[in-house]
């Protein structure tokens, strides 16, 4: 899916003011966006999602306009119909897990899942592996389970994508290996595209087809990886994209 | 004797449940309005609603009578176009009870909405929840635990008004003489036995109140 995005945003607090001007079109299915901590991507993902409203730009998926400061146009979260799954998962505490992952199919306050939902959510603790913990509370899980119900959650509701805030940095250098493959496994089930914001290198060797770097809140480069191992530059591209992340460190 | 409690225990029931309603309503939804949303005065409107706490409650009960009195600007007009009167009236303590006890109920939904991750709010938001669903499914049900020990804490204060309640709605047995007001009568008159049965019943269903919010206050999550 084309992912286009164009804004600008100034956030301020009493002592430290934040410019973000970040512009980059992307194709693919995996947009990984990487750079180090305070460049901007977080405010960007949080500006796709429509948490944080741009002070100017655009923002486009597909073939639908999300937000155009010009033309007055700024679509609340409700109506973007994309994902997002925080950094520290943001499960609702006071919900055991299938509820967390039944809410987005739950309208009305105090209503009661109809059969299609309910056959849903089965569907999905059993693809997430969390029907043990169906009746468990967020609190009592492990850290992956967390992520699965995190991923299950936002899913069910079939965006058209999702966003990973630093997906797997709350979690242990064993693990995230593991979950890396994992969302990789759910990208090609779900057919979702995603952008995943990262500052390990290593997803964005094992996660990318789109890669976009961020430095002080500009969008330093972009790579279109894919497009570059189908056409058999792959040393000379992955030598760039190297010498990119890098440059990010010996400055960082 | 135990009729002669029974009529303002029940008359103290009724005053200061209704006065905990009002100031749940009111209270809740102001705190959730300053909790939520910075404008210009918001911590001045916060030390108005938090005034009554310190204010002795005869001057609340003054300001009571200046602003509802047949006379006053909301009484005024309540007679001249209702032909009704809240002074000395039961309605006229509940006014009291809920501006004293009002603080209670503000101070802590304030904090207990303060006190919910603004992610999850988020959250809900993307997964398509309308705003009365993100306040009902998420902020409600982080928040009430907070909400209610401030509640119980409120109908507490309210069973013990004296001042304000004395200045509005005056001392009249079997209509407004609530229970704190009768304990003062009964000490007045040497009337030692009914005065130590009516503080007796006071203090049980203050301290069961009191146990009752301690609990809620433990966190859970």
């Amino acid at each position: 899916m084309k992912v286009r995005v164009d804004i600008r945003k100034r956030l301020a607090t009493d002592d430290r003011e934040f410019r973000l001007e970040a512009a980059f079109d992307a194709e693919h299915d995996r947009i990984v966006v990487f750079g180090p901590s305070g460049s901007g991507k977080s405010v960007t993902l949080q500006c796709i999602a429509g948490l944080l409203t741009p002070d100017a730009g655009r923002i486009e998926i597909g073939e639908r306009v999300l937000f155009d400061s010009a033309a007055g146009v700024n679509l609340p979260p409700q109506a973007r119909n994309v994902g997002f799954v925080y950094q520290d998962y943001a499960l609702f505490p006071h919900l055991t897990v299938e509820r967390n992952i039944g809410f987005a199919l739950q309208h009305a306050v105090h209503g009661r899942l109809d059969a299609e939902g309910r056959r849903r959510v089965r569907t999905f603790l059993a693809v997430f592996e969390l029907e043990e913990m169906a009746r468990n509370l967020p609190r009592e899980l492990s850290g992956g389970q967390r992520q699965r119900v995190a991923l299950a959650r936002a899913l069910i509701g079939h965006p058209d994508l999702l966003l990973l805030d630093e997906p797997l940095a709350a979690l242990d250098p064993i693990l995230r290996e593991r979950v890396r493959r994992e969302l990789l496994g759910v990208q090609s089930r779900f057919q979702v595209p995603m952008i995943i914001i990262t500052h390990d290198p290593a997803d964005v060797e094992t996660l990318a087809e789109n890669l976009v770097v961020f430095d002080h809140g500009h969008v330093a480069q972009t790579f279109n990886l894919k497009e570059g191992l189908a056409a058999g530059s792959e040393g000379s591209q992955r030598e760039r994209v190297g010498r990119a992340l890098a440059e990010l460190y010996a400055a960082g | 004797m135990i009729g002669q409690a029974l009529v303002p225990l029940l008359l103290t029931l009724k005053v200061a449940g209704c006065a905990t309603l009002l100031t749940l309503v009111v209270g809740v939804a102001l705190a959730f309005v300053l909790a939520r949303h910075a404008f210009w005065g918001r911590e001045v409107l916060d030390a108005l609603c938090t005034l009554p706490l310190v204010m002795p409650p005869t001057v609340l009960g003054y300001y009571l009578i200046v602003l509802i009195g047949r006379r006053g600007w909301i009484g005024g007009w309540l007679y001249d176009n209702l032909g009704v009167s809240l002074i000395f009236t039961w309605q006229g303590a509940v006014l009291a009870s809920a501006v004293v006890a009002f603080p209670l109920v503000f101070k802590s939904a304030r904090a207990a909405f303060e006190g919910v991750d603004r992610q999850l709010e988020g959250a809900a938001r993307t997964l398509g929840a309308s705003e009365p669903g993100v306040f009902f499914r998420i902020t409600l049900p982080l928040a009430w635990r907070g909400i209610l020990a401030g509640t119980m804490l409120a109908f507490a204060r309210g069973m013990g008004e004296f001042g304000a309640t004395l200045m509005v709605a005056g001392n009249i047995p079997g209509r407004t003489q609530t229970l704190s007001l009768a304990v003062y009568d009964a000490v007045e008159a040497g009337r030692d036995d009914l005065a130590n049965f009516l503080v007796l019943v006071t203090s049980i269903v203050c301290v069961a109140i009191l146990l009752g919010s301690g609990r809620l206050w433990r966190p859970r999550h």
